[in-house]
């Protein structure tokens, strides 16, 4: 290959050695690989390949085998064949449609009872005194309240003379505790206005049991 | 030889889509296979990571040949993939066997060595043992103009350089040739 004149003139003036080798190349490629590279690349690229078919130029061989067909079929097979069109299809109706709507039913109540039971699970801290507010509740409508007033007086009549019993008890012991020679000293000490005015407030009976 | 308008039918044909995308593309890659494939080459030496390389570019022009502007020439975008993934392939190539810039130009002295029919006395295999000793751009640069004559103009859109600098890269890469050739 003969290099152009504009090629030739500029190497000249850099390099009249250079300008005087060969622009050819000495590398080899394999018998027909240019004729085959196009269809690799195609095959390579994902190409369907129907290009290649419709142009000869690039694979001659499958050219000419596109148009032989290998198989055959029965002498007159496409004149005696017949399309039968076929009906439509008859439309298909359930026997028992009811089984739908129990098993929705059956898993509609299961998962009621799941619910229920989390709720109780989840709930037992209160259920105790729920249960406790109830009973009180119960008792409370069974006794009448006439029942529950004069229980109340008689609590209350039963406590009265309960403190009183207390408070005699005491000084019956504090007068048992004062022995009666102290008591006859102890009256010596006192004048007898003293006496006699005090005995004019409390009574004779106060009187008696000092004596 | 395809003109401009021959590309820009093959790309109209091509966004058509269905059967015509095909049958635009095969026409395509039937026309631009050996440059593309040369140029490749001229790279990667090896003929087998030549063919790998080349069948990415055309995948690669297929997925994206829909959004193909039309505003370059389809010679120069498709030059353009292959100088990139010639460039991906060298650099993958250097990582695989952790080697400098020395090194993978010795890689590629020995590759071409063991090329079918090398003769290092013959004027076309020592310009090829000098063009793999340039730097990868220079290398790029200079197969472009001297082996494809392709014009600076377009050169820099396919590189994405300035001319001036694409002249600069070619002079030098010519002077280191011929120092090669003569004292190498």
């Amino acid at each position: 290959m003969l290099k152009t004149q504009t090629i030739q003139e500029e190497l000249n003036l850099i390099s009249t050695t250079v300008a005087n080798l060969p622009n050819t190349h000495p590398f080899d490629v394999p018998h027909d690989y240019f004729h085959q590279l196009s269809a690799r690349i195609l095959h390579n690229a994902g190409i369907s390949g129907s290009a290649v078919d419709a142009d000869p130029d690039l694979s001659p061989l499958l050219a000419s085998l596109k148009e032989l067909n290998p198989y055959s079929v029965p002498v007159d097979y496409f004149r005696e064949l017949k399309v039968t069109p076929q009906k439509p299809d008859t439309k298909i109706v359930r026997i028992q449609p009811w089984k739908t709507w129990t098993a929705y039913a059956a898993a509609a109540c299961l998962a009621g009872i799941m619910v229920i039971g989390g709720v109780f699970n989840n709930g037992t801290g209160k259920a105790p005194e729920t249960m406790a507010l109830k009973e009180n509740t119960l008792a409370e409508q069974a006794v009448s309240t006439e029942t529950i007033q004069s229980y109340l007086n008689e609590a209350d009549a039963g406590q009265a003379t309960e403190t009183m019993n207390n408070e005699t008890g005491s000084e019956n012991n504090l007068l048992v505790e004062l022995n009666t020679e102290i008591i006859a000293t102890i009256l010596k000490e006192i004048p007898e206005n003293d006496i006699s005015f005090y005995m004019a407030q409390t009574g004779d009976h106060e009187m008696l049991l000092l004596n | 030889m395809n003109n401009v308008h021959d590309d820009n039918e093959w790309v109209a044909l091509f966004k058509m889509g269905g059967n015509q995308k095909e049958q635009a593309f095969t026409k395509i890659v039937k026309h631009y296979q050996e440059k593309i494939y040369w140029q490749i080459r001229r790279m990667v030496v090896n003929h087998e990571d030549a063919d790998d390389v080349v069948q990415n570019v055309f995948i690669k022009a297929w997925n994206g040949l829909d959004n193909f502007r039309e505003d370059a020439k389809l010679s120069t975008w498709l030059y353009r993939i292959a100088v990139n993934e010639s460039l991906s392939f060298l650099e993958q190539k250097k990582k695989k066997a952790s080697v400098s810039f020395d090194d993978v130009a010795e890689v590629m002295e020995n590759q071409l060595k063991a090329e079918k029919g090398f003769d290092e006395s013959k004027a076309v295999w020592k310009l090829q043992l000098a063009i793999q000793q340039l730097p990868e751009k220079q290398r790029i640069v200079f197969n472009l103009r001297y082996f494809e004559e392709m014009a600076y103009e377009e050169m820099s859109q396919v590189l994405d350089t300035s001319v001036g600098a694409l002249k600069a890269s070619y002079h030098h890469a010519v002077k280191k040739i011929e120092e090669f050739i003569l004292h190498g």
